[in-house]
């Protein structure tokens, strides 16, 4: 059996977005280091811890991925996730204003963060398993409704539930899941994203608040508005890296939601855009890499894991443009904190795992093939 | 299986079309945002960014009409204390800083274990603060920042009139308080990128270059170092040799109102103004008010003439003394029978009798009116705060007062209104008020501001102004109260003043005087007024004695420094 491989322009694309998020969060966030009365290096050591892990989890997932049949495994995964992050409803700690934190031994953990991998292949699971039983029917409902409801309204952490959501989505779409199930999923997340707007409270305001970027209004200017003005400030080429100004508390806590306008600041309109091909590369890729294999399980999980990535980088880059109202997700790979970083590099871990694991099936059955069927 | 396959294929599509669909739609977005609308969020950006930091710049120095410096802003450094940064234990931090600072460690050591904010030292020269910059405490709460040291060169010269300054560099009396403004300068403000918190970027470029017009601005004062250093060593001796409380000198420029010199004694070193009583600081001849005396008749006789009620040839009959219901008025040394004086000599002898019956001939609102077009009972400046407008007393006035109003009791003036009164006569009759100063210039000598001079409106017929300066002079001459200020080969025109001062209760006199003589030189063509007054002269009580020869003093040294030529005979 020949030594597994990674696929290495995956692992390259995501190693270039795990050094320039932490180039990134250190640029946007010494100005607001220093006002905390710390060194300018306070975040990016933080993150540094945190991308060793995210690694060595990354490596872990990787290696998860190629020796254990996943599909078989899922349900243990999510079921752990679930019940983990249901445990913030016990002992979580409360910051601003919602409860999406474990701590303990001094480490905080956001442990929904983990429940977006879990899903996809979980979801991509359910694809082997067939549907026709009412107990099945009922898991497969509680499982996917049950983590949902906890994030979003046990949580109100909608946008985390977006894309736990979206990546679940994707691997359904893709492990076949009938029609009338993805027309009824959308028209049903349609609708419970506009019950949550309507239903008031902060987020309602933040729909008010995006219908009126560019008119004027009294009060300060909204963070979504800071954003534009640092990426109008970057223009086509950027001020440079570094020498952003909106990161100096204009555009508070600029290392984390909305960290990208920092890169259209500092790297302009061409270094965004190469950012946005980068993260569009990352699903083009597992598509690619779905298509060399038969196993549903495999393209489901591979396609939902990448594409969750980077339909969350898409969502996020969409608020700091203003196109979509501020829903509050971290950019993958860049944003600044640990507990999304490490999601994000065991996702990207088990994708890379399960491409690695599809290739070493298929190499012994046709070894002198080197080109890929079309 | 096959449908499977297409139904992959399908699948993979609709995906690929959503993530192109929506990722089109947002570079579409960011393209909007970031570079056809760029400009306009820039702008904003920039506008939220870019703060106005208010300078502080240094006090302008003030310096006489010849350039002379009288008060100057010097570079020097002040050691602050942030109490809350300090980790080090206090004693070990006095320890070192006290040699420093050149303090004493125990009361620094006090000073610096409370977490208070405070000055360890203000003003110390850039060695000094050298050596506390070697001891490296910043992160200690040590800073130190500059701070100007507002010094007087020329010490005690001008003292009450220049002013000084407090802790904080604010003018506490004088010009530099009536002209705080304006020696401050402009506010200036340099435009610095900063953060949200008001901390400047990149420690920005701009906040270092202060704006041309706030560095080594020049305030240039109306004042001529060389006649008050004159008028104030004539005061002082005058002072001494009549054993008097204090005095003032005015001299004036009549056609412009340029104060040439103001002299106060007690004077006072304005370097050290905060050891000086309030008392002493002050300038009184623009705050304190007194019963002017007989220096007030002049503008009695020009009030009745201005307004056609009295002509030069008339003549008065004089009791030698006045009964106006229960008081009695007189005058001083009068023959024991009634005399026949002619306006001139009522002057000349000042006839308080005769002056009286001139006030007389006026309604009470017309001989009050006409002292306001003088200046009585208004403020000569607008921006002294603190002057004193005096009093003319309400109407409708008695007899009785009319009567002591006309020979310059019950009446309340400051010696500037009288100095300024007399200009107007000196000057052909136009309105006038004192000027202190001319312009500000900026280091390289500059105009950067003129300030207007006072273009008044005629306050006294050609006519009235030629009877009252012959009459004037006449005082001088033999025979009058004034002959002690006679200068030899110029013509001095003026007049003397005694007046009862009003005792400590404030409504009877008790023999006490404030004696002062009026003038200008030379009297056919005015160039300087001379106001001379002491207060409380023990060694002789008529101003005859005393003031006039101290205006003779003055008026000698001002005529050389100025370079006037003698009057023809």
């Amino acid at each position: 059996m020949t030594r597994p491989k990674p696929d290495l322009p995956l692992v390259f694309t995501c190693i270039l977005l795990l050094v320039f998020g932490l180039a990134m969060v250190f640029s946007a966030s010494a100005p607001t280091a220093v006002h905390w009365g710390k060194g300018i290096f306070y975040v990016l050591k933080n993150q540094g811890v945190y991308a060793l892990i995210g690694l060595a989890g990354g490596f872990a997932a990787w290696k998860v991925g190629i020796r254990s049949d996943l599909s078989r495994i899922a349900a243990l995964f999510h079921w752990l996730a679930f019940g983990v992050t249901a445990m913030t409803l016990f002992f979580g700690v409360r910051t601003l204003g919602a409860t999406r934190w474990l701590s303990f031994m001094g480490v905080s953990l956001q442990p929904s963060e983990f429940l977006k991998p879990t899903m996809v292949l979980w979801l991509a699971s359910r694809c082997l398993v067939p549907h026709d039983k009412p107990l099945e029917i009922g898991r497969t409902l509680l499982l996917v409704v049950g983590p949902l409801a906890l994030i979003i309204i046990g949580q109100s952490d909608l946008g985390t539930g977006l894309c736990v959501a979206a990546g679940g989505f994707i691997a359904g779409v893709m492990a076949g899941m009938p029609l009338w199930i993805i027309g009824g999923t959308l028209a049903a997340g349609v609708a419970g994203v506009l019950a949550v707007f309507l239903a008031g409270g902060y987020r309602a305001t933040r729909i008010q608040e995006w219908l009126l970027i560019g008119h004027a209004h009294p009060g300060p200017p909204t963070q979504a508005e800071q954003s534009l003005m640092a990426i109008g400030h970057g223009g086509l080429g950027g001020e440079g890296f570094g020498m952003g100004t909106q990161k100096f508390g204009h555009l508070a806590i600029a290392h984390t939601d909305f960290i990208f306008a920092i890169v259209a600041e500092e790297v302009g309109f061409i270094g965004g855009l190469l950012l946005i091909l980068a993260f569009l590369y990352l699903v083009l890729r597992a598509f690619q890499l779905a298509q060399r294999t038969e196993d549903p399980f495999a393209r489901a999980a591979m396609v939902g894991l990448a594409g969750g990535i980077t339909g969350q980088a898409l969502l996020n880059i969409g608020v700091a443009v203003a196109l979509v109202p501020v829903t509050g997700v971290p950019l993958p790979f860049i944003s600044q904190g640990g507990s999304s970083l490490v999601g994000t590099c065991i996702s990207m871990g088990l994708c890379l795992g399960l491409a690695a694991r599809v290739e070493r099936r298929r190499k012994p059955r046709a070894p002198f093939a080197t080109e890929e069927p079309a | 299986m096959r449908t499977r396959r297409v139904s992959l294929r399908r699948r993979q599509a609709w995906l690929a079309s959503a993530f192109g669909v929506y990722s089109l739609l947002l570079v579409g977005q960011f393209a909007r945002h970031g570079l056809f609308q760029g400009v306009d969020h820039s702008r904003k950006a920039e506008s939220l960014r870019v703060k106005a930091f208010a300078l502080a710049p240094d006090r302008g120095d003030l310096v006489d009409r010849r350039g002379q410096v009288l008060a100057i802003s010097l570079q020097r450094e002040s050691i602050s204390y942030a109490g809350k940064e300090r980790r080090m234990a206090p004693g070990l931090m006095a320890a070192r800083l006290a040699p420093a600072l050149g303090r004493d460690e125990a009361e620094l050591r006090v000073q610096l274990a409370r977490p208070k904010w405070t000055w360890l030292k203000r003003r110390i020269t850039k060695g000094e603060a050298d050596a506390v910059r070697k001891l490296k405490l910043g992160h200690e709460g040590i800073g130190i920042r500059p701070e100007a040291l507002r010094s007087y060169p020329r010490g005690r010269l001008a003292a009450s009139l220049l002013g000084w300054v407090g802790q904080d560099n604010q003018g506490l009396s004088g010009l530099e308080h009536a002209q705080d403004r304006l020696i401050r300068g402009p506010r200036q403000f340099a435009r610095v990128e900063s953060d949200r918190w008001g901390n400047p970027l990149f420690s920005s470029r701009e906040a270092a270059n202060l704006p041309a017009t706030a560095r080594g601005r020049r305030i240039v004062l109306t004042l001529d170092a060389r006649l008050q250093h004159h008028a104030e060593a004539a005061l002082a001796r005058a002072v001494h040799l009549q054993k008097a409380q204090g005095g003032t000198v005015i001299i004036m420029e009549p056609h412009t109102g340029e104060v040439l010199a103001l002299a106060s004694y007690p004077d006072f070193d304005p370097n050290h103004g905060r050891e000086a009583a309030p008392d002493i600081t002050r300038v009184k001849a623009l705050t304190d008010v007194f019963e002017p005396g007989s220096i007030m008749k002049p503008f009695t006789l020009a009030a009745a003439m201005e307004t056609g009620r009295l002509k030069a040839t008339d003549h008065f009959s004089c009791p030698a003394k006045l009964h106006i219901g229960t008081a009695t008025i007189g005058d001083h040394d009068p023959p024991a029978a009634i005399r026949t004086l002619s306006v001139p000599e009522i002057l000349k002898v000042s006839s308080n009798v005769g002056t009286t019956q001139i006030g007389w001939r006026m309604p009470s609102s017309v001989h009050a009116a006409q002292l306001e077009r003088f200046g009585f009972g208004r403020r000569t400046t607008p921006e002294w705060r603190g002057e004193s407008a005096g009093l003319v007393p309400p109407q409708p006035w008695s007899r009785l007062t009319q009567a002591t109003v006309s020979y310059g009791q019950g009446i309340a003036v400051t010696a500037m209104q009288l100095a300024t009164a007399m200009c107007m006569v000196a000057n052909g009759g136009l309105q006038v008020a004192p000027r202190f100063v001319d312009r500000v210039e900026d280091e390289g000598g500059h105009l950067i501001q003129q300030l207007p001079p006072t273009t008044g409106k005629r306050v006294l017929a050609p006519d009235v102004v030629t009877e009252l300066r012959r009459m004037l002079e006449g005082v001088t001459e033999e025979g009058g109260t004034g002959v002690a200020s006679r200068v030899p080969g110029y013509r001095v025109a003026g007049k003397t003043g005694t007046a009862d001062k009003v005792g400590p209760d404030g409504r009877s006199y008790g023999g006490e005087v404030i004696a002062s003589f009026l003038g200008f030189v030379p009297a056919e063509a005015p160039r300087v007024v001379i106001l001379a007054s002491l207060d409380r002269p023990t060694m002789a009580h008529f101003a005859s004695q005393t003031s006039a020869p101290l205006f003779r003093e003055v008026a000698i040294a001002t005529l050389r420094a100025l370079g006037i030529p003698p009057s023809r005979p």
